[in-house]
Order: C-alpha cells, then sequence, then structure tokens
C-alpha cells in the first residue's frame, strides 16, 4: 500500500548557486501559500523536506507550529502563513518544510507547495507594490513578473530575525 | 625543514599542553610529598617529549627551556646531582613560559618573556642542578604515590582528540539508525506475513525471508551496540579537569599566605565530556571559596586547636546515575544564625518561612540570588560571593548543588550532576493526546489519586500525600493541552516530583513507560521555551518534549509561598482603603506577572506601557506608589522617576524600579533620579517585592 515516499524533495547544489551569483542573474526557489506564489533567494534555503509529524510546544506564539525531526535533529518549525498575514492553514498537517540555516542554525518553515527553482533576472524585480502593506511589505524585497504570474520575492533573513522571534529567543512569552 | 608546519602547530600546541600540565603535576608532587626515583625520571622523559617537538616545530625558546629541565632532571635521577635546594617557583615559572610561548609574540612579549628571560630561566634551572656528587641524601620519596601518574599516562596515550560536533552528529545519526531499523523490521514482518501464504508460487522464498530475519536481527544487535557506544565516547574521566586545581590551589595558597593541603580523590570516574568542560568555573569557585574564607588564618586554627595546614579536598564518584562531586575544607564553617539574618535582611525569604526552617535548609539560603554582594564578603563568614552563579550552573547541567556544615568543623559543597545529558532515563506521560517525558531522578513515587482527594487551596489545587500537602499542577492545563473526551475518570494518575526540597504532584491522563531517551535542544529561537527543558526523538520518529521539572516547580512554588503575605495584607487591605499601584512595563507578559503578584497581595493595579502613558495616568489619579520599568519606548523609566519626584502631588509617592540593568552605574542613575528602591528582575521574587512595598505603604 504505502509508496515509497522520497524524503528529500529539493537538495541544493552549493557550487551552482556560487557559480551563478556572480552574474546578473538570481535564482530563487519558488513556492506557493494559498494562491499566491512566493520565492527567496536560494542562498537562504538550504534544502526542501516533506512535513513530517509536528510536535507541538506549549506557551509559544502561534507561528510556533512546533518542532519537527530533520535526520534526528530536532528544529522549529515556523508558519510562514502568519509573515504574510494569512489565516493559518485549514488542513493540517500537510505542506513543504524549507529548512534555512539562515539564523546560525536550522529552522524550518511550512509552505504549502514548493515548485521549483527559477533563474530570475535582477533587474527584473520591482521595488514593492504600494498596495501591499503592514507585515507583508516589511518582509517583500520586491516582486518580478515571470509568464504574466507575479512572483513576490521574500527576505527570509528579515523574517527570522523579526521582533518576534527575537523575543521569543530571549524567553519571552506570546 | 621541507614540511609543512602550520598542520600540525594544532596538534603540537595541544599536546604540549598536556605535557606541561603533567610536568606541572609531577612538580607539584615533588614539592609537597618529595620524589622519588620514577617521578624524576617521568618529569625527565615529559621535558624531553617538549624539547623535541618544540624543536621540530621551531619553537626554539620552548625547547631550550625544556631541555635545561630534561638535562638537570636527568642529573638528579641518576644521582649525579643531589638537589638541596628545590626552586619550584622557578619549576612552575617554566611551565608558564612554556604555555605562554606555545601562544603568538604578542602574548609572550606581554608577559615579558623575552630572550634575556628565557636566558635567566635557564641560568636558575642550572644553577638548581649544579649541586654536589651523589651520595648525600636526596628529598624523601613517597613511591606508592608516584605510580597512579604512570597508570594515567598510559591511559592518555591510547585517546584521540574528537571534534565534540562531529561526535554529536554520531549520536543523531546512530538515532537515525536505530528509527531506520524499527521501520525496516516492520516491513520485513510484513513481507514475511504476505510471501508465507504465496510460498508455493515462488520457489525458496522461505529461505530468502528467513535469512533476511537474520540479517534483520544482526543488525538490530549492532546498531544498539553502535548507539550506546557512541554514548560512552562522550565520557572522561574527570582527572582532564581535576589535574588543572592542584597547581591553582599552590598559586592560591601561596597568595593568601595561607598553609593548605590539598587532595583530589576520585579523578577516575567518568563524566559526560559536556558537563565536565562546564563545570571548571563553578568548582573552582567553590575551591577558592574554600581558601578565603573557609580556612582559617594560622592563629585562628592553632587557638581551636586544629592542625596548622587546612585541609582541602576535591572528590568525586559515581552514585546511581548521577556524579557527585565534593569540594569539602575543615575551616571554620557556615554559620546557620548570620545566613538567618542575611536572608531575612535581604528579604530572601519571608520572615514566617524562615523561623520553620531547620539549619541545614537555612545554610541552602546562600546560593539564593542576590543573597551576599561583594560588599558583605566578611559578614557572612564571607560565603556567598557568587554561590549563586554556582547553583545556576549546575541548575543549568541538571545538576543540584547542596551544602552541608557544622560550625568550627567545616564545610562540604555536593554537587550532584546526571552522569551524562546525553541519555536520561525518563518517564514517558500522556497527556491528551499528546506525550511528554519527565526525567527519572526528579520523580519520587508515581500514584493514583482520586477525584475527591484533590483538594481546593484559594484557587490552587493541592493533594496530601503521607500528611504533607503538595500543589499539584494538570499537565493538560499547563500546557493548553486539547482534553480528550473522557468526562468520569475513578482514578487521575499523579508523578510526585521534587526538586531541591520542593515538591509537586503532576497530574496526567496516562503513564506510557520508562525509556532512555537521548536530550536534545529545541534549537535557536525555543531555546528558552517555558517549563520545557528540551526534547527527544522516541522510536517512532516523532519528536516529544521534555518537562523542566524545576520550573515548572518553581512557578508552582511561587504561588504557594505567596499566599500567607497574600492573606495578611488581604485582610490588612480591606480595613483600610484599597491601595492603588502604577505599573509602568512595556513588555506585556512581565507586566501581567507584576499586576498578579501585586493583586493578589491585595493591591489595586494600572498598567502602562511607556513613560508617558504613565505621566499621563498619573496625572488622573493619585496613586500610593509607583513601580516602573527602566528601558520603555517614549519615555524611559528614569526620566519618568524624575518627571514624578518635581511634581508636587507625587514628590512623596514611593517609586521603585524594577529592570535588568544591573550597572552600578545604572543603580545610581535610578536612585540620582528619586528612586525609592531599585530591584533587579533577576533577583524579583513575589515575596521580595511585596516586601519592599509593604515596608513602604504598608
Amino acid at each position: 500500500m504505502k509508496k515509497d515516499k522520497k524524503k528529500i524533495i529539493i537538495e541544493i547544489d552549493e557550487e551552482v548557486v556560487e557559480k551563478e551569483r556572480s552574474s546578473d542573474f538570481m535564482r530563487v526557489l519558488v513556492f506557493s501559500v494559498g494562491e499566491e506564489n512566493y520565492c527567496l533567494r536560494i542562498e537562504e534555503a538550504k534544502e526542501a523536506v516533506r512535513l513530517s509529524p509536528i510536535t507541538r510546544v506549549p506557551n509559544t506564539p502561534e507561528f510556533v507550529l512546533g518542532v519537527i525531526n530533520l535526520r534526528g535533529e530536532i528544529i522549529p518549525l515556523i508558519d510562514i502563513r502568519y509573515f504574510l498575514s494569512l489565516a493559518p492553514a485549514e488542513k493540517k498537517g500537510t505542506g513543504a518544510v524549507l529548512v534555512s540555516d539562515v539564523p546560525g542554525e536550522s529552522v524550518g518553515i511550512l509552505v504549502d507547495r514548493i515548485k521549483g527553482t527559477l533563474k530570475i533576472e535582477e533587474a527584473s524585480i520591482q521595488p514593492p507594490l504600494a498596495t501591499i502593506k503592514g507585515k507583508m511589505a516589511e518582509y517583500t524585497i520586491g516582486q518580478a513578473e515571470i509568464n504574466e504570474q507575479i512572483l513576490v520575492l521574500l527576505d527570509l533573513e528579515k523574517i527570522l530575525s523579526c521582533g518576534e522571534i527575537k523575543r521569543l529567543t530571549r524567553g519571552g512569552e506570546r | 625543514m621541507a614540511f609543512d608546519r602550520s598542520k600540525f602547530i594544532e596538534q603540537f600546541k595541544s599536546e604540549t599542553k598536556e605535557h606541561i600540565q603533567k610536568l606541572s603535576q609531577g612538580f607539584l608532587k615533588l614539592e609537597t610529598r618529595g620524589g622519588n626515583k620514577a617521578l624524576l625520571g617521568l618529569l625527565m622523559r615529559e621535558a624531553h617529549t617538549i624539547k623535541g617537538s618544540a624543536t621540530m616545530m621551531g619553537y626554539k625558546r620552548i625547547s631550550e627551556i625544556a631541555h635545561k629541565i630534561e638535562d638537570g632532571f636527568d642529573k638528579a635521577m641518576k644521582k649525579k646531582v643531589t638537589v638541596r635546594n628545590w626552586d619550584f617557583d622557578t619549576l612552575f615559572k617554566c611551565v608558564d613560559s612554556i604555555e605562554a610561548l606555545l601562544e603568538d609574540k604578542v602574548t609572550w612579549e606581554a608577559k615579558g618573556i623575552d630572550r634575556p628571560f628565557v636566558e635567566k630561566l635557564c641560568g636558575e634551572i642550572d644553577k638548581m642542578f649544579s649541586g654536589k656528587a651523589a651520595g648525600s641524601k636526596a628529598k624523601t620519596a613517597l613511591p606508592a604515590r608516584a605510580v597512579s601518574l604512570d597508570v594515567q599516562e598510559a591511559k592518555l596515550d591510547r585517546s584521540i582528540r574528537v571534534n565534540t560536533d562531529r561526535l554529536n552528529k554520531l549520536i543523531n545519526l546512530s538515532g537515525e539508525l536505530v528509527v531506520s531499523k524499527i521501520r525496516m523490521n516492520e516491513l520485513v514482518s510484513n513481507l514475511i506475513e504476505k510471501t508465507d501464504s504465496e510460498r508455493d508460487r515462488f520457489a525458496g522464498i522461505g529461505d530468502l525471508t528467513k535469512d533476511l530475519k537474520e540479517v534483520c536481527g544482526n543488525i538490530d544487535v549492532s546498531a544498539a551496540n553502535i548507539q550506546t557506544e557512541i554514548m560512552n565516547v562522550r565520557m572522561v574521566p574527570v582527572s582532564h579537569l581535576f589535574n588543572v586545581f592542584p597547581r591553582a590551589m599552590r598559586d592560591l595558597a601561596h597568595q593568601k599566605g595561607k598553609d593548605i593541603e590539598f587532595d583530589v580523590i576520585g579523578g577516575d570516574t567518568e563524566l559526560d565530556k559536556g558537563i565536565l568542560d562546564e563545570m571548571k568555573s563553578p568548582i573552582m569557585h567553590l575551591l577558592r571559596n574554600s581558601v578565603d574564607h573557609g580556612i582559617e588564618s594560622a592563629k585562628e586554627r592553632k587557638r581551636a586547636k586544629k592542625p596548622r595546614s587546612g585541609r582541602i579536598s576535591l572528590k568525586a564518584y559515581q552514585k546511581g546515575s548521577q556524579v557527585i562531586i565534593e569540594v569539602s575544607d575543615d575551616g571554620r564553617g557556615i554559620d546557620p544564625v548570620k545566613v538567618k539574618e542575611q536572608a531575612k535582611a535581604k528579604g530572601i525569604v519571608l520572615p514566617e518561612r524562615i523561623d520553620e526552617m531547620i539549619d541545614a535548609q537555612i545554610v541552602q539560603l546562600i546560593f539564593s540570588p542576590g543573597f551576599s554582594t561583594k560588599n558583605n564578603v566578611s559578614e557572612v563568614s564571607g560565603r556567598g560571593v557568587g554561590l549563586d552563579v554556582v547553583h545556576e550552573k549546575a541548575a543549568a547541567l541538571k545538576g543540584i548543588v547542596e551544602v552541608s556544615s557544622k560550625v568550627g568543623e567545616g564545610t562540604t559543597f555536593i554537587i550532584k550532576l546526571p552522569l551524562t545529558l546525553a541519555v536520561t532515563e525518563s518517564l514517558l506521560v500522556a497527556a491528551g493526546n499528546e506525550t511528554f517525558a519527565v526525567p527519572i531522578d526528579m520523580i519520587i513515587e508515581t500514584i493514583r489519586v482520586a477525584p475527591k482527594d484533590i483538594k481546593t487551596v484559594e484557587t490552587k489545587e493541592a493533594i496530601t500525600v503521607k500528611g504533607h500537602i503538595i500543589p499539584l499542577v494538570r499537565i493538560g492545563q499547563l500546557f493548553d493541552v486539547a482534553e480528550k473526551g473522557i468526562v468520569e475518570r475513578r482514578f487521575f494518575s499523579v508523578i510526585i516530583v521534587q526538586f531541591v526540597e520542593k515538591k509537586l504532584a503532576l497530574l496526567v491522563d496516562g503513564l506510557i513507560g520508562r525509556q532512555e531517551i537521548v536530550s536534545k535542544r529545541l534549537g535557536a529561537p525555543l531555546e528558552n521555551v517555558k517549563n520545557i527543558a528540551g526534547a527527544t526523538i522516541v522510536g517512532n520518529g516523532k519528536v516529544v518534549l521534555i518537562l523542566d521539572v524545576p520550573s515548572i516547580i518553581e512557578s508552582a512554588e511561587g504561588v504557594v509561598l505567596r499566599r500567607p503575605a497574600a492573606r495578611a495584607s488581604l485582610a490588612r487591605s480591606t480595613k483600610k482603603k484599597r491601595k492603588t499601584i502604577l505599573l509602568a512595563e512595556d513588555v506585556l507578559s512581565t507586566a501581567m506577572l507584576e499586576k498578579n503578584i501585586l493583586e493578589s497581595a491585595g493591591f489595586s493595579v494600572v498598567i502602562a506601557r511607556d513613560g508617558e502613558e504613565a505621566l499621563r495616568t498619573a496625572s488622573q489619579e493619585k496613586f500610593d506608589l509607583i513601580i516602573t520599568d527602566v528601558l520603555m519606548p517614549k519615555m524611559n523609566g528614569f526620566e519618568l522617576t524624575e518627571k514624578l519626584k518635581k511634581d508636587k502631588f507625587y514628590r512623596d509617592v514611593p517609586v521603585i524600579i524594577v529592570t535588568t540593568r544591573e550597572s552600578d552605574a545604572d543603580k545610581r542613575r535610578g536612585l540620582e533620579a528619586g528612586a525609592d528602591a531599585y530591584i533587579l528582575k533577576s533577583e524579583f521574587t513575589g515575596e521580595g517585592l511585596l516586601d519592599v512595598i509593604e515596608r513602604m505603604i504598608g
């Protein structure tokens, strides 16, 4: 009955990333949350894995979904929806996890689906639209139009060093 | 030399450090107990090794010093000379110089270890070993003692250095291996079940599955062994750390002009490397305390008819799943009467509570934060400087520190540590659909309790066990666990946990069983989550959180401790008008905590989120007391205090600053601004705060 799930969805080849960075192009990792597509600089993501069972951690703010087991390492799982000002996902236990080393230690970010990687021209990135407001604007670097679709480029580093997370690190509660 | 030295420099440095440590130990032994031929030979060989590798690596000055030592000890050993006047200060100077010379030029120049210095040092060594030919009596020897050093040397030589990060990775991987293994076993049994029925269709499949099963069994055993062995790799003998102390104690005793005999016992006891590394400063702290304040002056000792030299011992041994480290001295001991006075004066414990305490409990108070500061070192026989730090460190390592003392006879500090941080035996418990782990060391017993036995004392639940009232906490409520649909239960499972002297009953939905777990961190932003100490991965790959029992007890205890004060002031405040307090604090959780404490003591509290708001609120209503944080948006606490103190309505209203800023300058700044009290958040306890308030407006 059970299919052999391939656990790791994307493994990022650091050498390729390194080579391409010098040009005017940048490589991004595209993912979807709700109806929208978003992306982030590929250097900010270490890998993407399928969601494994989440263990809830009490006394934490709502954007902390809990912790998951990443090959024997326990990593926190953060809900990207909070930072996009979206309501928490209705269907629990599904999605993909982006693993980032940006804060110096591995952190998982839950998104709906990983779409793949894309090479985009740096010049094609426009500053954030004035219509994007609030939290979302803070974490957006800009957007690009690719194949008639708007792709929002997020600043993961900023998300992971936001006030809420810093407060949490210091032991503050919700 | 043609080879690239740089690759070997780090290795050379750490090896040499080990060798000079052995030199240092040897010299110490020679100085305190005299030496024999074996010891002299050992020292000669150590110096020889240092000389050899230093020459290879191009550390010329090290090799010169080592050469002189080698030469000298060689002569002494072969009885070509007899050293009458061992100059130990020079020998120790050599050790220190070599250590400094291992660092860069800046370091040794800063320490004045230049060419002439080294030449002079070499000259002094020569002089020491230029005595007459053998025949006259050498210093007396204690041969039995010197042997243990040889044994240890053999042990050390067989070790290699492994980066702890790598080791941790191995531990993780071995855990994964075990998880995958369990999954594989499942799959294999499924396979066997399926193929059993189809045996006729595939010839020989029975043999294949049988072999497969056997191989699985072998992997089981190997995986388990790998996991245990990898855990064992983390264990090192405590002598790795203890060996540095004799030398430090010698220097300290000289410096303080005290005559001290120092013993190290149980150096072979093994402890997790991670824990051992963390214990260096706490142990040094306790030892220094013993030298400084424990051991009396020679005069005092004579008067007390004690041996002239004070005894300090450092002892380690294993007891169950704990390693005990003891620092004892035969000094003047700690006077509980003085501790009591001090604790009362500082508001460490409620006065009525301290009167119930027995002496053994009272002396433990010296570990309380804020018990003692540098200013009152001499008051309580000098104990207490930074002992709260020792306590904190031990607690961080899931250990306990206790003290037992008899006035006039001495003091023993006892640090109890878990064998390893990596593996702890735990009880897995269920709360709703969630599972939590409780470290076994913290558990006294598990009992069953009928709902009617749970009593409510002033909104808090408690049960009576063997005549003692123990506060009860429901894990489900503590952690907001979604409740299971069971309404009526005849019995509840309750775990009685204990930390230091305090007990707490934890009500759970079920006991799952004991398991050895590998404790892991939760990862950066979740490091300080309340009531959670860490997490572990159990057999099916799921993450299970580990309860932080000390912190759960502490928060529950806070409630219990506060009660008498609360009742007392409530009674008082119903007679009088309720006093009102303005609380300026921008962090909501802190504000709520303080508000809670104040309200339960019968005060009425208004919160302002910054200095400006506080000032505005204060102008609309006259408060009896102001409590303010320092760091706040718009207007900080100092400014607020200053402004209030200039206002004729508030000139005489007490202002308490509650803050994390601990520097003296800040304290001064606060008092200059006109604050009436300054409470550190680190010292913040409900009782302390209420005491201060009581004194001001009670």
